[in-house]
């Protein structure tokens, strides 16, 4: 028992990333259709980009998060009118390729940027923790959930009350409708890029404070957002939260309990049993279609 | 308009249709010959060109020719987007290490049960592909991925220990005829040389094998199933046989590929298979030109000649010569210009090399009347 809450704190903090992640991917498939298999890259992307601007260029911790966000916001705009835009209405496996096309340009990025040796955690938040039911729980691992949260409620405050939030539900339901009501359709992808690299920066910002090592085996970090959209269900907002929250759970967990190597096998065996089960996940809509 | 025009049915049923075809054909066959004693000759190219490094990488394509058109059935006609390439590289390579070096038996007994056991087992993989369509069926095929690699990490680590298998060269019986025999009476495959050989079969024969596939009715039933599968059971075909029979006959080829190439190749390690070997195949389905086996084996081609010559380019060409991020940042430049590569072509040019094959035919095959 007194194995478990440590596991579980550092599960939930962990899954709070996860859940950025899954968001942030959750919400470019809903409004554009496109699988960003680059989600990964991106978050390690913004991982390094922490490391410069609150590392070595020192910048405090909330500023740097700010800056990299929109870092990342503008990426996603530039992304969309560059590249996505040409991409609407061909075919799904090719506009995926397109994304992993851009997974390979960021990593030959990076490279060239930074080069191929690992970097160590970054140190700037406050070391030490405090004491939870007996159990330890670092700063680190607080500032992550508390900002994860904050984030989060502030993305459905937007996305639920905001007028730019009402048009990316409206085009995620019904393009054709919502154009006709006068919503441009680029806008609001644009936007969508936008706000779902924004939030896979912030997670990398995150979790360049908690990673033991900051290196490019990050991007497969970033795919643990399919596992957990899955299990929320790939078109559903509040399942991709949930589900990066078990899937970061479950795994932490499990690797705590079974071993460091059984870590891939228990995200993707979640989402496998999801999809045997229930492949619409706890919240998606149902695909009903059977041959 | 490509300028393959029959007049009779008997004409129509033949593989190689029209006398330029055939003469196509012919024209390859004899390349494909000449090409390892060219390679041979160590003749010493202007310029410093790279001549007889790329005997290895032609190699290394004809292995990938064998799983990008085993990929290119699955994906590009019966469009079960399936990402478990590499899964069935993996089989291919237990099954190879484990038949081959843990028990010792014979190189060409090893081949034919890595076909079989790709062939059974991919009818496994097919089961779920049953259930799914198209997204959740590339998350499940991502998960049937990850699942292989920790079994293939097991399976090296209890029989071969952290460090690796090693391929030793294979050896081919006596008794085959048209092969220089050794001393001992085998035919050892080792060198570049004899590879090209063994190689070049192996690949003619899968390749010529899977476009007969899609010749006949069951082939057919693939293209049906990959156009709309609901309108397909509509018409009669049994859409649950069609999809398994493709995804048995893909993962035989591709285990196939998978045991080739880690005999090529003589070592695979714990990080042999990550994800991007199914990306790498898939942008070679997809530069090569989408649900076409020439599409494919260009592509496989393209994939392994091309980093040579951008190497060879940017280092010898006189402007790019003095670019001095090109120099320092080779591969990571290499490994650029290849994602813009694919982020060009999908959006410019979504039929690939083969289209632009085809639509230079065509021109010739139209000529004086292009518009």
């Amino acid at each position: 028992m007194d194995v478990l809450v440590p596991f579980l704190l550092s599960g939930i903090s962990v899954g709070a990333i996860y859940a950025l992640i899954a968001l942030g991917f959750v919400l470019v498939f809903k409004a554009t259709g496109v699988l960003n298999f680059a989600h990964g890259s991106f978050l390690m992307l913004s991982s390094y980009l922490a490391l410069t601007f609150i590392h070595r260029l020192d910048f405090s911790f909330l500023t740097g998060l700010v800056v990299i966000a929109l870092l990342m916001a503008l990426t996603g705009v530039a992304l969309h009118f560059g590249v996505m835009r040409w991409m609407i209405g061909k075919a799904f496996f090719s506009v995926v390729l397109v994304t992993v096309g851009l997974e390979i340009l960021i990593r030959a990025g990076l490279l060239i940027g930074y080069g191929p040796l690992e970097f160590g955690r970054l140190q700037k938040l406050p070391a030490g923790g405090i004491r939870i039911a007996g159990a330890y729980l670092s700063w680190v691992d607080v500032i992550i959930m508390v900002t994860a949260v904050l984030v989060v409620i502030g993305f459905l405050a937007f996305f639920r009350y905001s007028r730019m939030g009402l048009h990316m539900r409206a085009v995620a339901e019904n393009v054709e409708a919502a154009a006709a009501m006068g919503i441009t359709p680029n806008q609001i992808y644009a936007t969508a890029w936008a706000i779902g690299l924004a939030l896979a920066g912030i997670g990398g910002v995150l979790y360049s404070h908690k990673t033991a090592s900051l290196d490019l085996n990050i991007a497969a970090i970033g795919m643990r957002a399919f596992p957990a959209a899955i299990l929320g269900g790939i078109d559903s907002v509040q399942g991709a939260i949930l589900g990066g929250l078990i899937v970061g759970i479950v795994e932490t967990l499990g690797t705590g309990y079974l071993g460091a190597q059984w870590r891939d096998v228990i995200a993707f065996g979640i989402m496998f049993a999801v999809l045997l089960w229930r492949p619409s996940g706890l919240f998606g809509t149902k695909d009903l279609v059977r041959v | 308009m490509s300028g393959r025009f029959t007049t009779d049915y008997r004409e129509d049923l033949r593989r190689f249709r029209t006398r330029p075809q055939r003469a196509v054909a012919l024209a390859i066959v004899l390349v494909a010959i000449a090409v390892p004693f060219l390679f041979e000759l160590r003749w010493r190219p202007p310029m410093g060109f790279p001549w007889s490094a790329w005997l290895t990488n032609i190699n290394l394509a004809l292995t990938a020719i064998i799983g990008a058109a085993a990929f290119n059935l699955l994906l590009g006609y019966t469009h079960q987007i399936s990402v478990a390439h590499a899964a069935f590289l993996m089989l291919g390579t237990m099954t190879s290490a484990y038949l081959g070096i843990v028990i010792g038996v014979p190189f060409l007994v090893v081949i034919l049960s890595a076909v079989i056991a790709g062939a059974i087992v991919g009818a496994l993989v097919a089961l779920p592909a049953l259930r799914f369509r198209g997204l959740y069926l590339l998350i499940a095929t991502f998960g049937v991925h990850f699942f292989f690699l920790f079994g293939y990490r097991l399976f090296q680590v209890r029989y071969f220990g952290f460090s690796g298998i090693r391929f030793p060269a294979p050896e081919l019986p006596g008794w085959i005829p048209f092969l220089p025999k050794d001393p001992n009476g085998s035919f050892a495959i080792f060198g570049n040389f004899r590879w090209y050989w063994v190689l070049l079969v192996a690949a003619t024969l899968s390749v010529w094998f899977m476009s007969n596939v899609l010749r006949t009715r069951e082939g057919r039933a693939f293209r049906a199933v990959g156009e709309h599968d609901v309108a397909a059971s509509l018409i009669g075909i049994n859409v649950a046989k069609s999809k398994l029979l493709a995804f048995s006959i893909s993962s035989a080829f591709v285990a196939l590929s998978g045991a080739l190439s880690s005999y090529y190749v003589g070592a695979r390690g714990e990080d042999s298979f990550p994800f991007t070997v199914v990306l790498n195949f898939a942008i070679m389905i997809i530069v090569g030109g989408h649900a076409s086996m020439n599409g494919a084996v260009l592509g496989a081609l393209f994939f392994y000649l091309a980093p040579p010559l951008f190497q060879w380019g940017t280092v010898h060409t006189p402007v790019l010569r003095d670019i001095g991020v090109l120099q320092r940042y080779e591969s990571e430049m290499h490994l650029a210009i290849f994602g813009m590569l694919i982020i060009i072509v999908l959006v410019l040019r979504p039929s690939g090399l083969a289209g632009i094959w085809n639509s230079t035919k065509g021109y010739f095959a139209r000529w004086p009347y292009n518009t």
